[in-house]
């Protein structure tokens, strides 16, 4: 089998959910010596067409997430292969949920699919204080700041995280992407997030954007 | 003139689409939101109320005395969705033996446990919020193999000590609020063992354990439940079926998942209780699950609360659609008690004159009231919406 007949079965693999075969053929493309730059390019294809399928209503979070999981197997199949260049990063996000809030199944999901698009995520986990997000914007210099939050009894914190930026003077270095289940644009703006999402598609294709400006 | 009804013939009349001489309103509440209302001006003496009920059965709640609550039903003239004001039969469907409760860290107000149920979570000490899930008991196909040991149906401790069919065929008979059963549903159930970020992905990573685990569930709920259903059959008003499987953007599982691992084993579940004349099985799961309603239909459940208006789930829509088929409860939207009077009026004029005349709903907010709702809000929203219905 050609190196490119591999990785566009891999690819498929991925597209029809199929874990057993993406499992087979990350391992196939590994022992055939295929680059693993290669092969972690076919993974995150095959993550963002499963997340295309998503935003057309073909597939459901299931499918979303069950990709997701695929991509983190295969990565960690792919580590010892991978070097430094291989995982050249495309910017840094730096993620939690917020203060008073403990959920993090769609934090995870939203690091899963930037981790899948070559963004650093660095992820300070549930029940983030204001102070915890912008010391590790300070000391990481990244550029997007991700606020999840499911509950709509903890979202205010959301608006309290943007103050806090503002007063710190990093609110015009950083773009602030806000989502969770309550989430709606009207309050987004009312906030002053330069966006706000309900999925995790879509919060990647926003920040993948931003680095693009 | 015509006998006055009770709470529970009216529940039973309105959720089969015929005339009832009052309407019903039903809420659910937590003690967060009525604390914050005692603050502003709640009589306390009119909320506390004896834990008389059965009690909660089902596996989210482990079954212990609660000889005082805090329930503003009566104060505000709703029927409630949780305890006192409906009879539960009380089976125990969680793990037995429990699992033993232990402290593993205390700091600051955090508390984190190895819980009965068997998983690792984190509570608050100092106020009322979701707790943290740091470790589920079932990860693999070897820890499900254990767990299941202690799903034995015929553990003599899955009903009370003294339980009799004939004593409980009393007081259902006898009862004048609806009488039910709570069950998690298959979702419910691999999310509370597995939690969702494991569970979920199962489907397609482990697809031999999911399916074990949903056969195996099936049999459980019904070889523990025959007792009770076969002796009491339509003395049980509804069941409860809790599944929580959506989020505002869709379910959290696809039809095709749902249609090879669930339906088949909620068919099962179902047929059970309709065979012994339970008919009325009624779905409790936020966000947007329309995707998924044919299925759900085809598997039985005939009725929903609370209908996530955030989500997109509009009672109107869904009545035209299905017509005098589904069951409803619940679908006003709880965030409009934040705007005022105005606002609160919008939106009960929109929908309830419709979905009252159309018969098989009943009027609620779209889930349990939040406690960010202020106490003069609501009280206008339910001087509003008893109007509206002629409930006094």
């Amino acid at each position: 089998m050609s190196e490119e007949t591999l990785l566009s079965d891999l690819v498929s693999a991925f597209v029809q959910i199929d874990y057993p075969h993406v499992k087979q053929l990350t391992r196939k493309a590994i022992d055939a010596g295929i680059p693993a730059n290669e092969v972690l390019k076919a993974l995150q294809e095959g993550t963002i067409a499963v997340g295309r399928k998503y935003e057309e209503g073909d597939y459901f979070l299931s499918e979303l997430m069950a990709a997701g999981e695929f991509f983190k197997a295969g990565l960690e199949e792919l580590g010892p292969h991978l070097t430094k260049a291989d995982t050249h990063s495309v910017g840094t996000v730096v993620v939690g949920t917020v203060r008073g809030d403990l959920h993090d199944i769609g934090k995870n999901l939203f690091k899963t699919l930037l981790q899948s698009s070559g963004f650093t995520v660095e992820d300070l986990g549930v029940d983030v204080a204001p102070e915890q997000f912008l010391d590790r914007i300070r000391s990481t210099n990244a550029k997007i700041l991700a606020l999840s939050s499911l509950l709509t009894t903890t979202m205010e914190q959301m608006r309290i995280m943007i103050e806090e930026l503002r007063k710190s003077g990093l609110r015009d270095k950083v773009k602030v992407i806000i989502g969770g289940n309550a989430i709606t644009e009207e309050y987004g703006k009312e906030i002053g997030a330069d966006a706000a999402v309900r999925d995790s598609i879509h919060g990647v294709r926003i920040c993948t954007e931003w680095i693009k400006e | 003139m015509a006998q006055k009804m009770t709470p529970r013939e009216r529940f039973k009349r309105i959720m089969n689409f015929q005339d009832s001489d009052k309407l019903l309103w039903m809420e659910d509440q937590i003690d967060t939101t009525t604390l914050r209302w005692i603050r502003e001006g709640l009589p306390l003496d009119q909320v506390i109320q004896s834990g008389y009920d059965l009690a909660y059965n089902g596996g989210l709640w482990i079954v212990f005395p609660t000889p005082y609550t805090l329930d503003t039903s009566k104060y505000f003239g709703f029927l409630n969705v949780g305890v006192p004001s409906r009879t539960t039969i009380t089976l125990d469907l969680c793990p037995l033996p429990r699992y033993p409760l232990r402290i593993i860290r205390e700091t600051g107000d955090r508390i984190l446990c190895r819980d009965p149920l068997g998983g690792k979570i984190e509570y608050s000490k100092t106020d009322y919020a979701m707790p943290h899930f740091h470790e589920f008991p079932i990860k693999k196909m070897k820890d499900w193999t254990e767990y299941k040991k202690r799903l034995d149906p015929s553990d003599p401790r899955r009903y009370p000590k003294d339980y009799s069919n004939e004593e409980y065929a009393r007081i259902f008979e006898e009862s004048t609020v609806p009488t039910l059963i709570v069950l998690n549903g298959f979702y419910g159930f691999g999310r509370g063992a597995m939690g969702t970020a494991a569970f979920i992905p199962a489907f397609y990573m482990d697809p031999e354990l999911v399916h074990d685990m949903m056969d195996s569930y099936a049999d459980f709920l019904i070889e523990t439940m025959r007792k009770a259903v076969e002796a009491l059959k339509s003395r049980i008003d509804y069941v409860i079926w809790w599944e929580d499987f959506a989020f505002g953007t869709g379910p959290n599982i696809s039809p095709k998942l749902f249609t090879e691992f669930i339906l088949p084993n909620l068919r099962k579940v179902t047929t059970f209780l309709k065979k012994n004349d339970i008919d009325l099985i009624i779905m409790d799961s936020d966000g947007d699950f329309r995707p998924l309603m044919p299925l759900l239909w085809e598997g039985g459940i005939n009725g929903t609360w609370p209908l996530e208006v955030n989500a997109g789930m509009d009672a109107i829509e869904l009545r035209r659609k299905y017509g005098r088929t589904w069951r409803f409860m619940g679908n006003i939207d709880k965030r409009e008690l934040l705007k005022g009077e105005e606002a609160i009026k919008r939106e009960i004029d929109r929908k309830i004159p419709y979905l009252v005349q159309e018969g098989g709903y009943i009027p609620g907010l779209d889930h349990t009231i939040p406690p960010d709702i202020p106490l003069e809000n609501f009280r206008f929203y339910a001087s509003y919406l008893k109007k509206i219905l002629e409930i006094d």
